[in-house]
C-alpha cells in the first residue's frame, strides 16, 4: 500500500509530528483556557467527529489553537469492526478534517458502532474471530486509502466477551496492525479495566504487544461499580488516573520505550489544571524513564 | 457470524428487543447480564446529545419527562450519521407526532424549532453577510432588482405560540399561552459571526425575509409586504437586517 506523505494540502498547516511526550484531550469546556493563553502541554488531542460541521466557532477555535499545539485525531464513530464497511461520506469528511488541520496521528478503534445505517454511539466488542479480523484489517486499509496515511487503532474497554472469539484480545489488536500496515494505540487503562472485567492479566496483555508499532498511550480513569449486584469497572473518562493504571503505564514505557501519551477525560470535565496534572505526572514518569532507556540502547 | 451479531446488538439496545438478548447469549456473550451496560450507555450518551441541542425544552418538561421523550425518540430515530452536531433534526416533527406531549404543552414543537435553528446556525457554513457598504456604489433606481441571498445561517420560524418569549425560559409561563393569534411570534434565528442571534420579528419583517428564501427581488419583497401589513418601514427593516448580518455577501442584481 501505498501512501501520501506529502503535504499536497494548501491549508495554513503542515504536518507535525506528536512528539514522545504527554498530551492531553481538549474539550470546549477549556477552549478559553487555551485561547487566552498558551498552557504547557506538549500536545492535544480531539474527537475527530467533534469537528465535522461546515463552520462555525468550534472549528474556528480549533484553527487558532492549533497554531500553538501539535494535534491528534482520534475518532470515535468510524467504525472499523462493521461487517456492512465504512461509510464513504464520513471517510471523505474525514480526509478534509485532517487535510485542514494536518494532525501528527490519526487514530480510531477496534470496535464496531454501526449498523443497518444506524450510529449506536458508543464502542461496541467484536468478537474475536478470523471473520471479524478480516473485516477490521480490510476496513483499516480502505480508510487508510481514504486518508492516504497511516492510522493507529485502540485496543477497547469491554464488558461482555463472545464464546465464539478463538484469539485472544491482545494477538486480535496485533495481528490486525500487522496485516494492515496500520500502528497501535495503547489504552493501558482499557487494557486493565477489561482484564479486570473478564479475568485476564494486565500484563499478558502488554507483553504480548510488538513495540514498533506502538505510536501512542492513552490513560484515563475508571469507575469501580456494581452492575447487577456484581463488581465491574466502567471506562467512563471521568476522574483521575487509578495507581493500577499508572503501574502499567510505567511497564509499558519501560518496555516500549517513550511514546506520546495522553491523558484522557470526558465526563464532568475537572478544572484544566487537574488534566494538565495528570499530563504532568505522565511527563515525569518519561523523563525519569528516558535516560535509563539511554543507557540501556548505550550498552546494546 | 458478524452481520447477525452486530444486528442483534443493535436489536438489543436501541431496538429494546430482549429476544435479540436471548440470541446473544445463547450464541455464547459471556457475561450477558452486563449487556445492559451498553443499552445505557446509548441511551444515556445520546440523551445527553439532545439535551444539550434542546436545553429550554428539557427544563420546561423537566429531566423526568426529558428522559421518556428523548428515550423514545432515539429507540424511533437512532443517529444515521457519526457526526452528533447533526442528531435531533427530526426532534421537533416527533414531538409534534407525540400525543402526551402536544396536549399538555401544544407550543413544545415549536419551541423545539427554534432550539433547532440555533443549532444548526451555530454548525452552519461560514460566510460574510451583506452590509450597507457592499451597496454604496449601486444607482438607487437599481435597488427594486436587488436580489438578496439570506445569510446561510439564517433561519425563520413563524409560531402561533410566543416561542420567542419562551426560548431560554427557565420554567413554563403563568398562565400558559393559550395560543390565539395575539400570541403568535415569529423569529429570526442568524450567526453572522461566531454569535448566534435569536431576534423577534415584527409580521412585515418576517415576510419581507421569507420573500428572499423565496427567491423575490427587493422591489417584489417591498410590495408584497406592503400590501399585507401597514406598519412595514422598509428602509428602517433593510437598515437592520444589513447591520445584524441577515443576508450574504453574495447578491445578484436583475438587469434593469
Amino acid at each position: 500500500m501505498a501512501f501520501d506523505h506529502g503535504n499536497g494540502s494548501s491549508g495554513a498547516f503542515t504536518r507535525e509530528p506528536v512528539p514522545a511526550a504527554a498530551g492531553v484531550g481538549l474539550r470546549h469546556t477549556h477552549y478559553n483556557e487555551f485561547l487566552a493563553g498558551r498552557p504547557a502541554v506538549a500536545w492535544l488531542e480531539v474527537h475527530s467527529e467533534n469537528y465535522l460541521c461546515p463552520g462555525g466557532p468550534r472549528l474556528a477555535t480549533l484553527e487558532a489553537i492549533r497554531q500553538h499545539y501539535p494535534l491528534s485525531c482520534h475518532g470515535v464513530g468510524l467504525s472499523l469492526g462493521s461487517a456492512e464497511g465504512l461509510d464513504k461520506d464520513h471517510l471523505a469528511r474525514l480526509r478534509a478534517l485532517f487535510d485542514r488541520f494536518e494532525p501528527g496521528l490519526v487514530s480510531e478503534h477496534v470496535s464496531w458502532s454501526t449498523t443497518g445505517g444506524d450510529y449506536l454511539n458508543d464502542l461496541l466488542p467484536l468478537p474475536y474471530t478470523e471473520e471479524a479480523l478480516d473485516i477490521l484489517v480490510r476496513n483499516i486499509g480502505q480508510a487508510q486509502d481514504a486518508f492516504g496515511r497511516r492510522i493507529l487503532i485502540e485496543n477497547p474497554s469491554s464488558y461482555v466477551t463472545f464464546a465464539q472469539s478463538t484469539i485472544p484480545e491482545w494477538e486480535f489488536c496485533a495481528e490486525a496492525a500487522r496485516r494492515s500496515g496500520c500502528g497501535l494505540l495503547l489504552d493501558v487503562n482499557n487494557i486493565h479495566v477489561s482484564a479486570h472485567n473478564h479475568g485476564y492479566d494486565a500484563l499478558e496483555f502488554l507483553n504480548a504487544i510488538p513495540g514498533d508499532p506502538v505510536g501512542e498511550i492513552h490513560i484515563a480513569g475508571h469507575a469501580d461499580t456494581e452492575w447487577d449486584g456484581r463488581p465491574v469497572l466502567i471506562d467512563d473518562h471521568g476522574s483521575t488516573v487509578k495507581e493500577a493504571v499508572w503501574e502499567l503505564l510505567e511497564t509499558a514505557l519501560s518496555r516500549l520505550g517513550p511514546k506520546p501519551v495522553l491523558m484522557e477525560w470526558d465526563l464532568d470535565l475537572p478544572p484544566l489544571e487537574v488534566l494538565l496534572g495528570e499530563a504532568g505526572r505522565a511527563q515525569a514518569l518519561l523523563d525519569r524513564l528516558a535516560p535509563q532507556r539511554r543507557v540501556l540502547d548505550d550498552v546494546a | 457470524m458478524l452481520p447477525d451479531l452486530q444486528t442483534a446488538f443493535r436489536a438489543g439496545t436501541v431496538g429494546r428487543d430482549a429476544a435479540a438478548v436471548a440470541t446473544l447469549a445463547d450464541d455464547g456473550m459471556e457475561n450477558g447480564h452486563r449487556f445492559g451496560i451498553y443499552r445505557n450507555n446509548i441511551f444515556l450518551s445520546l440523551t445527553g446529545v439532545l439535551e444539550a441541542a434542546f436545553p429550554t425544552v428539557a427544563k420546561l418538561v423537566g429531566d423526568e419527562n426529558f428522559a421518556v421523550l428523548a428515550h423514545r425518540f432515539i429507540a424511533a430515530h437512532p443517529p444515521q450519521r457519526p457526526a452528533l452536531y447533526a442528531y435531533g433534526a427530526d426532534f421537533a416533527a416527533f414531538l409534534a407526532g407525540f400525543a402526551p406531549a402536544v396536549e399538555e404543552l401544544p407550543f413544545l414543537p415549536d419551541l423545539a424549532r427554534v432550539e433547532w435553528a440555533v443549532n444548526e446556525a451555530y454548525f452552519e457554513a461560514d460566510a460574510e453577510p451583506l452590509v450597507a457598504e457592499h451597496l454604496a456604489g449601486l444607482a438607487p433606481d437599481r435597488y427594486a432588482g436587488l436580489r438578496f441571498r439570506l445569510h446561510p445561517t439564517v433561519r425563520l420560524i413563524g409560531s402561533d405560540w410566543p416561542v420567542w418569549d419562551m426560548w431560554g425560559a427557565e420554567a413554563l409561563p403563568d398562565p400558559r399561552p393559550d395560543g390565539k393569534q395575539d400570541a403568535a411570534q415569529q423569529v429570526l434565528v442568524r450567526r453572522p459571526e461566531s454569535k448566534v442571534d435569536v431576534v423577534l420579528l415584527a409580521p412585515g419583517d418576517f415576510a419581507f425575509l421569507d420573500a428572499f428564501a423565496r427567491g423575490d427581488t427587493l422591489g417584489e419583497a417591498a410590495a408584497a409586504v406592503a400590501g399585507a401589513d401597514a406598519d412595514f418601514d422598509l428602509s428602517t427593516c433593510l437598515a437592520g437586517h444589513l447591520a445584524g448580518g441577515t443576508f450574504h455577501s453574495d447578491y445578484t442584481i436583475d438587469a434593469s
